[in-house]
């Protein structure tokens, strides 16, 4: 294999035909004329031309993932969602070095990033995870121009392969990742692989050969999906061609299980606090559509208890329905709250999978040492009954809390940007694990890590236009949190003085009253505790009133 | 019908038993819950202890153990806890029925003076809403009753486990060792006289039930016991606001955002021990000691840098004490005044709270802050009334 495989991917519409005009593939090169459609790039560098070796030594896995802002669309076979924002998973071996991982998310990725070493990432049941609501990519776009002049050093300085660094910065989501992983598909195990993924666009470009043919080998292809069968596989056909080895397309048509796919029936999803709100926040998600379990069915081997042989048979799949909240610094939720919301099937919660990260009920913001926490929830589907409706409908009402913010000049509020939280179904499934090893699928380290190897992934939309050039949308929830202006102090600090001492002086000037009222420390007659007999006898004689 | 001892404590019995049930309803039906968040960390504590683990299994369970190991029924039934906190509540106004007697207090008056505490919805509120300081002001009360019975080992042992309990009657070591002057002398006299039988042998008591509760819970609970149960109090960060007049320059003071910090919240404990611990105990005790215990109580609530109204129970269970002689009775309009004043205090202070904590309004300056030192400086002023009176 070759040392640099380089893969482009068009998702074209179905009506698309290539015309010499738009697809011109020479024994030179590939030049593209306004292709529709959607694209994803792949790089995949095998281990010798890793750079960062040190880092990779001893890790096990490492997906660094950033997700545009904007409502963005999954196509298939891009159907795997992520909340925006940067995302860094880390399942580390024995000696990993935070220390220089982190230089590299800092150097490489984002200076934005607050990593500064194993106490940045929460711990997850399967790894390390550093989110960060920023956004950036031209730091990183920048490291891996630098870094990998291969991939995108060409002999015509007008062109880099790797899409040019303007398209770049257009992407909707970029990642990179490394696995050792025993579940990750062969051909990506222990290698480095860089993803970038443009939702829609007209490509125009043209497309080099590698400069060493024998161990950069270059890919494209034009594929459409011919099948979508919602409990079985996904069918695309195209063409493919290895620039600089093909002058002519190759014809392709291929199916397999997708790990990740939209859903057949169309059903949605929007978040928001309920108003008013304080520092309690009712997060409220509305999911709307058919909301009928998806028909999965999964392979498993069965043993024929006649022949003694394994066959593969079709079961229908249990599925559930998920939402996967990120929840920064400013924001918590308390999980003796969450958990008394699965006790009473109450808020649309019928089970906490898990709340992982920073959890404290009490600190302000600025003692929260890593960034965040996250939520895995399984959701109460609808009854059976409202399964008769046409549409239905379910409310999920999370009581969240959000954190006392650092005071500031001349301001009241501090507003935050809080991502959607993914809904999504998940099917348990096959024991087979043929689709980790999809053409499409990639070791990814999110949400999906929670569920066996085999389950599949069917994801809600969010209920918001998609974002175009001309009309931003963004899957972000606004936050506003009061604070203290901090021009107050000036006033605070001097008046609480000055009450306190005044406090002080009264009750002193009190007890001096009482002292001379009294000539001294004692009242006549009176000691603290008259024995009881005497008090009685005393009692007797007269009623002592007090 | 004649109010007696008890019908009075059945009353007050019932009170709790109807309380209790509209908590039930309330939180079966309504969005706000009637049973305290606490409750339900005394009873997760207790069920991570019966289940083999620590009660600090429990984020904030900032408690002794032994509450934890009280609760333990609750693993079975729930309300178990509440029941026990409405039977401290009315342990505490039968012993005051008892002091009261010692006291000389004629008996009616004995019977409508407890029932401010035994009769007093807020009380019974607190304690049917599952907090645990209904048994506490149970333990005060006990600690000041063995001492009028002159049972002062016993005192000495009370002592030392409402200490262990929870700190802040600490303040009363004093105030009880200052009063006893009526007890044979051991060493001598002059400054020696000092040193008498009682004042030795309810040091001792407390001392060693204090250490002997503390280690043993140390041994069992190691580390995190002293960390939640008592350092926890020391570096506190909860800036959550509450009725303290230091609460918005703690908050400032603390963020990053500042660059000078204040000094004056690290130094907030010397007026408040100062006047608790120190002046009152020493200016008063001799004088009487009940109502000493109940003016300090109202300084430290009110000289501490965090206070909610759950603070309020630790005077409230002692102002009976104090009443019967309070200028405030004697005279109706000074004391309609200062009820009324303390109540619109807090009356504005939660107004703006409500803005703050549900209608995202800023209130921290200067609503909240102006609320706090006003609740002061009402506290101050009642304050004041009542070190004179004593």
């Amino acid at each position: 294999m070759a040392a640099i495989k380089q893969r482009y991917t068009f998702i074209v519409p179905n009506n698309f035909r290539d015309t010499p005009d738009s697809l011109r593939l020479s024994a030179e090169r590939l030049e593209l004329e306004a292709v529709p459609g959607t694209r994803q790039d792949r790089i995949i560098v095998s281990r010798p031309l890793v750079k960062e070796q040190n880092i990779l030594d001893s890790v096990e896995d490492i997906r660094i993932e950033i997700g545009s802002r904007d409502n963005y669309a999954h196509v298939s076979p891009f159907d795997r969602t992520i909340q925006w924002g940067t995302h860094v998973t880390v399942v580390p071996q024995n000696g990993f070095n935070w220390d220089s991982f982190c230089n590299f998310v800092r150097s490489a990725v984002n200076p934005r990033i607050p990593c500064i070493g194993q106490a940045s990432f929460i711990k997850l049941p399967y790894g390390y995870y550093l989110y960060s609501t920023s956004v950036a990519t031209d730091t990183l776009i920048s490291y891996i121009d630098s870094t990998y002049p291969a991939i995108s050093a060409t002999d015509d300085s007008e062109d880099i392969p790797l899409g040019d660094l303007s398209e770049l910065k257009t992407a909707n989501s970029i990642s990179i990742s490394f696995s050792r992983s025993e579940e990750t598909a062969r051909k990506l195990k222990g290698r480095l692989v860089v993803e970038v993924y443009w939702y829609y666009g007209h490509w125009t470009k043209t497309i080099n050969p590698g400069l060493d043919s024998n161990n950069h080998k270059v890919e494209v292809g034009l594929l459409g999906k011919l099948s979508d069968d919602p409990d079985g596989d996904m069918t695309f056909g195209g063409i493919l061609a290895v620039v600089g080895d093909n002058s002519q397309f190759v014809p392709t048509l291929f199916d397999f299980q997708p790990r990740h796919r939209g859903l057949k029936a169309p059903a949605i999803y929007s978040p928001d606090f309920r108003l008013p709100y304080g520092l309690h926040p009712k997060h409220i998600t509305n999911v709307y559509g058919d909301l009928h379990v998806p028909r999965v069915k999964s392979r498993n081997q069965v043993e024929d208890p006649k022949t003694g042989e394994f066959e593969i048979t079709d079961v229908p799949a249990t599925c559930g329905l998920y939402g996967f909240y990120i929840l920064p610094n400013f924001i918590f939720v308390d999980k003796y709250q969450i958990s008394d919301l699965a006790d009473a099937q109450a808020g649309g919660v019928k089970r906490v999978v898990g709340i992982w990260g920073e959890t404290d009920l009490e600190i302000p913001v600025w003692m929260v040492d890593k960034w965040g926490s996250t939520m895995l929830l399984e959701l109460i589907t609808p009854s059976e009954a409202e399964l008769e409706l046409p549409v239905q409908a379910a409310e999920i009402e999370i009581p969240m809390h959000s954190r006392y913010e650092v005071p500031d000049w001349n301001t009241t509020a501090v507003i935050h940007d809080m991502p959607w939280p993914s809904i999504f179904w998940a099917c348990n499934g096959s024991d087979e694990t043929s689709m980790l090893s999809g053409p499409f699928d990639s070791n990814s380290l999110g949400h999906e890590k929670y569920f066996a190897p085999g389950t599949s992934f069917h994801y809600l939309l969010p209920n918001m236009t998609l974002s175009t050039p001309d009309n931003h949308t963004e899957l972000v929830t606004k936050l506003s949190i009061p604070v203290v202006p901090l021009e107050s102090y000036k006033y605070v600090q001097p008046w609480t003085v000055i009450f306190i001492l005044l406090g002080c002086v009264w009750i002193t000037y009190k007890v001096i009253c009482g002292y001379i009222r009294d000539g001294g420390i004692r009242k006549r007659n009176e000691g603290v505790a008259p024995a009881s007999k005497a008090l009685a006898e005393q009692k007797k004689q007269e009623p002592k009133s007090e | 019908m004649k109010l007696t001892t008890s019908r009075l404590l059945l009353l007050a019995a019932l009170m709790r038993v109807a309380f209790f049930y509209y908590g039930v309803y309330q939180d079966a039906n309504a969005e706000i819950r009637f049973t305290d968040i606490d409750y339900f960390v005394f009873t997760d504590a207790s069920k991570f202890t019966a289940q083999g683990g620590t009660p600090y299994d429990r984020d904030t369970y900032r408690y002794t153990p032994i509450l934890a190991w009280l609760l333990l029924p609750t693993t079975q039934y729930f309300w178990f806890g509440k029941l026990l906190f409405a039977l401290g509540d009315i342990v505490a106004g039968w012993l005051m029925l008892r002091i009261f007697y010692l006291r000389g207090l004629e008996y009616n008056r004995a019977l409508k003076f407890a029932s401010v505490w035994l009769l007093n919805p807020m009380v019974a509120t607190i304690s049917t809403r599952g907090s645990s300081e209904g048994l506490l002001g149970a333990v005060v009360i006990a600690l000041l009753w063995a001492v009028y019975e002159r049972k002062i080992i016993l005192a000495g042992l009370i002592a030392g486990y409402s200490v262990h309990f929870k700190i802040y009657p600490i303040i009363y070591i004093p105030s009880i060792l200052w009063a006893m002057d009526d007890s044979p002398k051991l060493l001598g006299n002059g400054i020696m006289k000092w040193i008498n039988k009682d004042r030795v042998l309810f040091g001792i008591a407390s001392l060693l039930s204090f250490s002997f509760l503390t280690g043993a819970m140390y041994y069992i609970y190691g580390e995190p016991f002293l960390i939640h149960t008592y350092l926890h109090h020391l570096s506190r960060s909860d800036h959550r606001h509450n009725f303290s007049p230091y609460n918005i320059l703690l908050y400032i003071s603390s963020s990053p955002n500042v660059e000078l910090k204040s000094p004056y919240p690290s130094l907030a404990f010397i007026p408040q021990l100062f006047i608790a611990g120190v002046l009152l105990p020493f200016m008063l005790a001799k004088k009487d000691l009940a109502k000493t215990m109940f003016v300090q109580t109202f300084a430290f609530v009110t000289f501490n840098k965090v206070c909610t109204s759950q603070y309020f129970m630790w005077y409230i269970v002692l102002l009976p004490f104090y009443l019967p002689s309070s200028k405030m009775l004697k005279n109706k309009t000074l004391g309609i005044l200062a009820v009324l004043l303390w109540t619109l205090a807090q009356g504005l202070w939660l107004q703006q709270g409500f803005q703050l904590e549900y209608m995202n309004v800023s209130t921290f300056f200067p609503g909240i802050f102006a609320a706090t030192l006003i609740f002061f400086l009402v506290n101050i002023w009642i304050l004041g009334i009542a070190v004179e009176d004593i």
